[in-house]
């Protein structure tokens, strides 16, 4: 099903990121791209973010970085389930994605991204669990000769049984299934510059940048859960535009020209993190209304943490936009804290929602 | 017989036990097994679902149990869990 993600990110702090440290000249550009880093860190689908496991959360798509042409194959089994897929950004008046050229290979702009999730489950009752479960379960129909067999299940004896039948129940155990999620990323960018501001000779570069991540998520319940996740990225990020005017010939014309002055900036960090996940509905109703997702993500090459707080504000099931506001904090690690000024940043987020496992729904 | 379960949207896992408590069939999501049960006699399912998102699932026996002649369907409004033990019984002629 084709699914058109929207989201609009306010940042309302500047931010500095994951990126490694560099000289003082080049300051500036830093800033830029740490800013570019820290906001993708910072937002639902960046890099510091887990995909979409099992949560009530949609991803978001940044309105910013244009609308994105996607393409995906699915496979799934009885415990597994996989996604190949192909995006590529299409700029604001393109009307298609060009994701891969017989000639050239793969588009630059394009990422090819392979997402794997196995889910192991194994709930079933011991024989000692079975015989406590059909001794409880008798006691309560006798009790109850009006509930059907079909009717008295964990849940119903659970609410209506006795304390002791419910303290027999707690005791067998309720088994959740854990996931594990695998995905690996490549990137194609190609990098236009200049690094002689008198000749202005144009250089290109075209870079493939892995993403690879592995998530395991513990659920507790159908409403909340905690997971680990690790991801190991490299990143080239275009130095910023500049605007050069010449003059054209010996007439008084001149002519412009927009470079990014400065070679792309390398950067990568391996970053591990812990997510929790809850959702809350009112009393009595079983559709959530609220959910959060804290989480500490921290930077082993870059030396940083990150901490954020999403809360999402859900209204009906699949319908209409969800809203949401994202705080975070950043700070290096290295040396001193950064102060909760410079290093605090909040966006409101307003993304269409959908299934609660994005790609990984168990319906063959 | 033949028995078959579904889960769209969710995961369901269902085991079959005959009266001494021995398992016959294990059952994941979308499955299907054909078995060769007694007649006219009781067995177990245990049954567990789970999902956060709302899901359906289903389980049908064919001929159908006696109990149960239009199959077990769980229609899920929500992210829902649960686990049970029912009986089931096999019809008199197989």
């Amino acid at each position: 099903m084709k699914k058109q993600l929207l989201a609009i990110v306010l940042t309302t702090a500047s931010f500095s990121g994951f990126s490694q440290e560099r000289s003082a000249a080049e300051k500036e550009m830093l800033e830029k791209r740490e800013s570019q880093v820290k906001a993708a860190n910072f937002t639902p689908n960046g890099n510091g973010a887990f995909s979409n496991v099992i949560s009530n959360l949609s991803l978001s798509s940044e309105l910013e970085k244009g609308v994105k042409g996607n393409a995906e194959l699915k496979a799934g089994g009885k415990s597994w389930n996989g996604g190949l897929s192909l995006e590529q950004n299409i700029g604001k008046t393109a009307t298609k994605a060009t994701i891969f050229d017989f000639r050239k290979g793969l588009t630059p702009g394009t990422t090819i991204a392979l997402n794997i999730q196995y889910m192991n489950w194994n709930p079933e009752y011991t024989a000692a669990e079975r015989r406590a479960f059909n001794d409880v379960k008798a006691e309560f129909r006798r009790n109850n000769p009006a509930v059907s067999d079909l009717t008295a299940d964990r849940n119903y004896m659970m609410e209506n049984g006795t304390e002791k039948q419910k303290l027999i129940l707690k005791k067998i155990s309720n088994r959740n299934p854990v996931f594990y999620n695998l995905s690996v990323a490549f990137n194609k960018a190609k990098f236009s510059y200049a690094t002689d501001s008198v000749s202005l000779k144009k250089k290109e570069e075209t870079h493939f940048t892995p993403n690879v991540g592995f998530t395991v998520g513990f659920p507790f319940s159908v409403k909340n859960y905690l997971a680990f996740s690790y991801h190991f990225s490299k990143t080239y990020e275009s130095a910023d535009e500049m605007e050069f005017s010449r003059k054209f010939g010996t007439t008084n014309n001149t002519f412009s020209q927009t470079l990014s002055f400065g070679s792309p900036e390398y950067s990568r960090d391996h970053k591990v993190t812990a997510e929790y996940r809850q959702s809350f509905n009112n009393k009595g109703d079983t559709e959530p209304i609220l959910a959060i997702a804290p989480a500490v993500t921290y930077g082993i090459e870059s030396e940083k943490v990150a901490f954020t707080l999403p809360l999402y504000f859900i209204k009906g099931k699949t319908k209409g936009l969800q809203g949401g506001v994202n705080f975070g904090y950043l700070t290096s690690v290295k040396n001193k804290w950064t102060s909760f000024q410079e290093g605090f940043g909040a966006q409101f987020i307003i993304s269409a929602p959908f299934e609660m496992f994005k790609q990984f729904s168990s319906k063959k | 017989m033949q028995i078959t379960t579904s889960a769209d949207n969710g995961y369901l896992r269902v085991y079959l036990y005959d009266s001494d408590g021995v398992k016959l069939l294990s059952f994941a999501d979308n499955d299907t097994a054909n078995v060769v049960l007694q007649p006219n006699t009781t067995y177990q399912l245990e049954y567990h679902y789970w999902s956060s998102n709302p899901a359906r699932y289903t389980i049908k026996a064919n001929p159908p149990f006696i109990e149960y002649t239009e199959g077990i369907t769980f229609d899920l409004a929500a992210a829902a869990e649960s686990e049970n033990i029912i009986n089931v019984t096999t019809p008199l002629y197989l």
